[in-house]
């Protein structure tokens, strides 16, 4: 805020305030940064010693085998990271467009419907056909099973994000609206040109965490992908994980002479957070920079 | 009531075009992917087969109910389901809105950038991993906390096979997973707050605290109240996920971790009963619904225009 | 009408069946998809692609497999029967609830008349008690394995850590109680004993096997048990009986004494990952998990072997049920004939056999999966000894368990295995016997309320009271008094009724 550039006093007040807040926060980073640094010391650990020696702060014996494990076919894993990287772009650019403009409409006082449709809408969230008829609909009905825009559309809109939108909208001044109505503006100019700006901050919150549902998404590729090409890297990497456990754990009378020694299945297991991670840190400074700009560009031109 | 409806839609469909057109995509999505499906909840009525499928399997009225009761856990499980839920409103938000406030009045641009970005790691950490990490820390013979606790001549803690510690451990990792992800919310919030109101309270003699209390809660108070009703349009439902993996299959914790998608899922894992697990699901939504209309009431004499309808 | 519309679609199925019946026949190979329960490994493909060059030659169709995995047993598979996917074969297993989708039509009936027509060698060569423990509700829904495992619960302790304190040989439960108390007192970072996913086998080696009792495998939330060496045996509630008890009295005490590891509810490794890390001494798992993991062990490179023993002395021991991997075929499928077809191919031709069960066998090293050469360049059939990527092909996996024929399965080699274990192989496979009430599927359809509820009674308190973790005094009171609030009085009575009536018209 920049009023505390401003304010050129700090008060004893400040100084207290600004002691408590720093601290606090720290607290809570550390609280999450070091599972973090436990998983990722843990992925390159060698999983004898993830045995004997449970997690560590730093590996006694570095080891990259988990790695090795996981791009043991470095083009399949490739295309999953191209394969999420475009459904979260794409994604996330749809629903976030969907949302606002539905969380904006529903917020408008001269839109008389509003009552019902937010209960329309919020109704969903309550009530729900189940697992069951759901599957049908979309293996059945609309035949979306193995097919790319399934990964796309089954969390497509979230109720939650747009009730959660709608009340951002509240943050629009009325008359802002009104006088741009009076120069004769297009609702549609409306939305995209002043309202769109004006809750920018909020655009960046609901837009991050549609993203990162698209990014870690891997149930809908459980349900309805069979077709390997298509798995997502979540997706792909937790049936790696499985196949690895699976030759792990032979129970057949007959074992091959394999040992379990050989699949490190503790360590993949925290590979598979770093190599789906890993990306996102990288890229963080940047994707934070950019996001609202991209997104707001984005609805413009959409 | 009913030709209010549909006087507001025909009004609606002839002034406000392109609002409509703006709701549009999301009713169109959730008559199909939403509503649609719903019929299917029928199911939970009947005794389905495979060949009949939903609609031609027979009808059972509420027999599909009844495991639930019969068992004598019905109680027990919807009670920890609420009570696991209000703990988790209660200390979420409280944190939440702390962070936020806190990192709102943090100048430090990087500092505020790497302490956000860090907050959100535990989102990207599975439950199955985090139970795994559960596992290596509370471990009774090979943990990080009892080889500690060795080391130190200390007797060591039974993690799990004592119910009472899992309260504390699930509202802690709860928090641990959700508060960067809902601080978000309520900084975007704090962000759309005027600068000018609070230039002027600085101006008036405010101090840190007055101007959180008078200014900053009152501003994100909306915010609150809509966070509050999505979570109540769901405290009956449980984080199945994060009790599983940490939990799975050990009884002596079920009286203070067992939740009611545990519970069901447990119960019909090879049994296939489409139609019980949708019964239960049904249970859910209704009590959640009432739940949520009393709350809803309560909110409307309360603060009437934080309310949802 | 109705007889109109039966007769075109008789004469609609033979125009298909026609064609894929001729062995010279006409058109594009019939693709028949299969659904496994797994992963597909890496060399599944290259052995599949040689199967596949053998089934169109032979019956002008090929297999496409597609796997659900392990761990979604009870989300996938079902709504694959749910969607009506399009597949022509399925895995099936009472572990994956084989009675109660049968009972909700998920698959079809497998008449004796299409057996006999399309799979004639499998029918014949299994044994009709084996196709009998298929039945549910008397009508077949599966090609059972006919290869009978053994996996009966043995024990397998560390001989290294025997012999560093001395401790004589461990030849039953006594002397078993000698070397765990040596383990606790002297060995630290090591448990005695850790259960874990497969705890079920610690009931076999210390109860059931010895008192010749076997348990109903298809709901083992019920409770239900019967003898084995009785020809017509009645069916009860082992919970009520005082060997049950006192098995229960002895883990606890096992428990209390700290020989039971305390993480045994909430841990998820295997019994031999545990021992291959050395995170235990003693193990109750079957034989060949043991044999597994003393070579996990050897790999190590370090002193560590493990020892193996039976204690069910000359007890007559249940075979493996057949319902434990099996082959059936889902109400939807489009070629149930086929299927039947390729089982029968590749189930009793030899070479296919071989092909199916333990990859290609050739001149590339690579490539290297089959039995051992003999001196004289045959193969050597009674061992089993993969080449180096041999863990990448799934043909030994249960999966594949509907493909095995016992007159072609090759047993672990001795240089392999722990001494002893070939003898309690053996010695085991001599006195298993088969017993009528495997055959015996209780219905449950009327009952789900009461199953369900039982289930969660039996994980919540089931589990503690079998590890120990709970005292039986007052404990097992408490567990049967919620078993029974949860139906299991109603459960036995159906249970006993439809058992005796299942005995009156098997007899």
């Amino acid at each position: 805020m920049n009023r505390n550039k401003n304010g050129v006093y700090l008060s004893r007040d400040r100084k207290a305030f600004n002691a408590l807040a720093y601290t606090f926060i720290v607290l809570i980073t550390i609280i999450c940064l070091l599972p973090f640094w436990l998983v990722v010391i843990g992925s390159f650990t060698a999983e004898s010693e993830i045995f004997s020696r449970g997690y560590s702060m730093w590996p006694h014996e570095f080891s990259l085998e988990a790695y090795q494990m996981a791009f043991r076919h470095p083009d399949e894993v490739f295309r999953a990271y191209g394969i999420t990287v475009s459904i979260t772009v794409l994604g996330t650019f749809l629903s976030l467009l969907m949302t606002t403009m539905c969380g904006y409409a529903l917020q408008r006082e001269d839109f008389r419907s509003r009552g019902f449709l937010t209960m329309f809408v919020f109704f969903t969230m309550l009530f729900n056909g189940g697992l069951v008829p759901w599957y049908l609909l979309i293996t059945n009905y609309l035949h979306l099973k193995d097919t790319y825009w399934v990964m796309i559309l089954t969390p497509l809109v979230n109720v939650y994000y747009i009730i959660l939108m709608k009340n951002f909208m509240r943050t629009v001044p009325k008359a802002l609206i009104e006088a741009a109505k009076i120069d004769g503006a297009g609702e549609f100019y409306i939305f995209f040109r002043i309202v769109l700006p004006l809750v920018k901050p909020a655009l960046a919150s609901i837009g991050m965490f549609v993203a990162l549902g698209y990014w870690n998404e891997w149930r809908t590729g459980m349900l309805f992908l069979q077709e390997k090409s298509l798995f997502p890297l979540q997706y792909y990497l937790y049936r790696l994980l499985n196949s690895v456990e699976f030759l792990k754990n032979s129970t057949v009378v007959m074992s091959a002479e394999i040992s379990s020694l050989s699949f490190p299945s503790e360590s993949l297991k925290l590979a598979m957070t770093v190599i789906a991670t890993g990306p996102i840190i990288c890229l963080y400074p940047f994707l934070q920079k950019y996001f609202v700009k991209g997104i707001t560009i984005g609805a413009v031109k959409g | 009531m009913k030709f209010k409806l549909f006087g507001n839609l025909a009004y609606d469909l002839r002034r406000n075009k392109a609002l409509m057109a703006m709701v549009l995509p999301v009713v169109a999505y959730l008559l199909v992917f939403a509503y649609a499906p719903m019929v299917g909840a029928v199911i939970a009525f009947k005794s389905y087969n495979f060949t009949s499928g939903i609609f031609g399997s027979p009808w059972v009225g509420f027999n599909n109910f009844r495991f639930f009761f019969i068992s004598g856990k019905a109680w027990q499980v919807t009670k920890n389901t609420v009570l696991y839920n209000v703990a988790f409103i209660a200390t979420q938000n409280v944190l939440e809105i702390t962070v936020a406030i806190f990192l709102s009045e943090i100048s430090h641009r990087y500092f505020k950038k790497i302490t956000q970005g860090a907050m959100f790691l535990p989102n990207f950490i599975s439950w199955v991993v985090v139970g795994a990490i559960a596992y290596n820390l509370f471990s009774y013979d090979f943990g990080f906390i009892n080889n500690v606790l060795t080391s130190l001549n200390a007797p060591k803690i039974d993690v799990y096979t004592t119910a009472k510690y899992w309260p504390h451990i699930f509202v802690f990792l709860s928090a641990w997973k959700h508060v960067g992800y809902g601080s978000i919310v309520y900084l975007a919030a704090i962000t759309g707050i005027s600068s000018e109101i609070y230039e002027s309270a600085a101006l008036d003699g405010a101090n840190e605290w007055q101007k959180i209390r008078y200014i900053t809660l009152p501003g994100i108070q909306s915010t609150f109240f809509v966070l509050l009703i999505l979570a109540i349009g769901n405290i009956f439902r449980g984080n199945f996920d994060m009790f599983y993996q940490l939990v799975g299959n050990n009884g002596l914790l079920y009286n203070a971790t067992d939740v009611i998608d545990t519970y069901v899922f447990r119960s019909l894992l090879t049994t296939y009963e489409f139609g019980m697990s949708s019964a239960i699901g049904l249970y859910q939504s209704v009590l959640c619904f009432v739940t949520l209309i009393i709350t809803n009431a309560i909110i409307h004499r309360v603060s009437p225009e934080n309310a949802l309808y | 009408m109705k007889i109109l519309t039966k007769l075109l679609c008789a004469l609609l199925m033979a125009a298909l069946l026609i064609p894929a019946m001729g062995a010279f026949a006409e058109g594009d190979p019939t693709e028949v998809i299969f659904y496994f329960l797994g992963e597909e490994l890496e060399d599944d493909k290259v052995v599949l692609e040689a199967i596949n060059e053998k089934l169109i030659e032979k019956l002008n169709c090929y297999m496409s497999v597609e796997y659900v995995p392990f761990g979604e047993i009870g989300t996938t598979y079902p709504l694959l029967f749910a969607s009506q996917t399009r597949m022509d074969a399925v895995f099936s297993a009472y572990f994956t609830g084989y009675a109660s989708l049968a009972q909700k039509n998920a698959y079809m009936e497998l008449t004796e008349d299409m057996l006999k027509e399309y799979a004639p060698i499998t029918w014949e060569h299994t044994p009709q008690d084996v196709w009998a423990q298929t039945k549910v509700n008397g009508k077949i829904y599966a090609v059972p394995q006919e290869m009978i495992q053994n996996i009966q619960g043995t024990i397998g302790i560390r001989g290294d850590l025997r012999e560093k304190y001395d401790v004589p040989p461990v030849t039953d439960i006594e002397s078993l109680e000698v070397y765990l108390t040596a383990i606790k007192e002297n060995e630290t970072g090591v448990a005695p004993l850790l259960f874990g996913s497969m705890y079920t086998y610690q009931q076999d080696v210390l109860l059931f096997n010895e008192i010749e009792w076997a348990r109903d495998g298809n709901y083992s939330q019920i409770c239900m048990a019967y003898d084995i060496t009785d020809p017509a045996p009645t069916p009860f509630c082992y919970l009520y009986t005082d060997e049950f008890k006192a098995m229960l009295d002895t883990v606890y005490r096992w428990n209390q004494n700290g020989w039971i590891s305390r993480d045994s509810l909430s841990n998820t490794h295997t019994n031999r990952e545990n021992m291959a890390n050395g995170r235990i001494a003693v193990m109750m798992d079957n034989a060949g998990t043991i044999n597994s993991a003393n070579k996990d062990l050897r790999d190590n490179g370090g002193p560590e072997y493990l020892e193996i023993m039976d204690f069910s002395g000359d007890a007559s021991l249940l075979r493996y049920a057949a319902t434990g991997g099996q082959l059936s075929i889902p109400s939807q499928s489009q070629h149930p004939e086929l299927v039947l077809q390729i089982i029968d191919y590749l189930r009793n031709d030899k070479e296919m056999n071989y092909l199916v069960e333990r990859g290609i066998y050739g001149e590339d090293a690579q490539w290297y999966f089959a039995g051992e050469l003999n001196e004289d360049g045959s193969v050597n059939e009674n061992v089993i000894s993969f080449g180096e990527r041999s863990g990448q092909y799934g043909g030994n996996w249960i999966c594949w368990s509907a493909f095995r024929n016992w007159d072609y399965q090759a047993i672990e080699s001795i240089d392999s295995s722990i001494p002893g274990y070939r003898e309690i192989f053996f010695d085991m496979d001599s006195r298993s016997i088969n017993n009528i009430l495997q055959a015996f599927t209780f219905d449950a359809s009327n009952y789900q309320n009461e199953m369900a509820a039982l289930q969660g009674v039996y994980d919540e308190f089931g589990k503690p009271l079998l590890l120990g973790f709970t005292d039986p005094n007052g404990g097992l009171e408490q567990f049967i008094s919620m078993m029974e609030a949860a139906g299991l009085k109603t459960i036995i009575d159906a249970y006993t009724t439809q058992a005796a009536d299942f005995l009156a018209s098997n007899a």
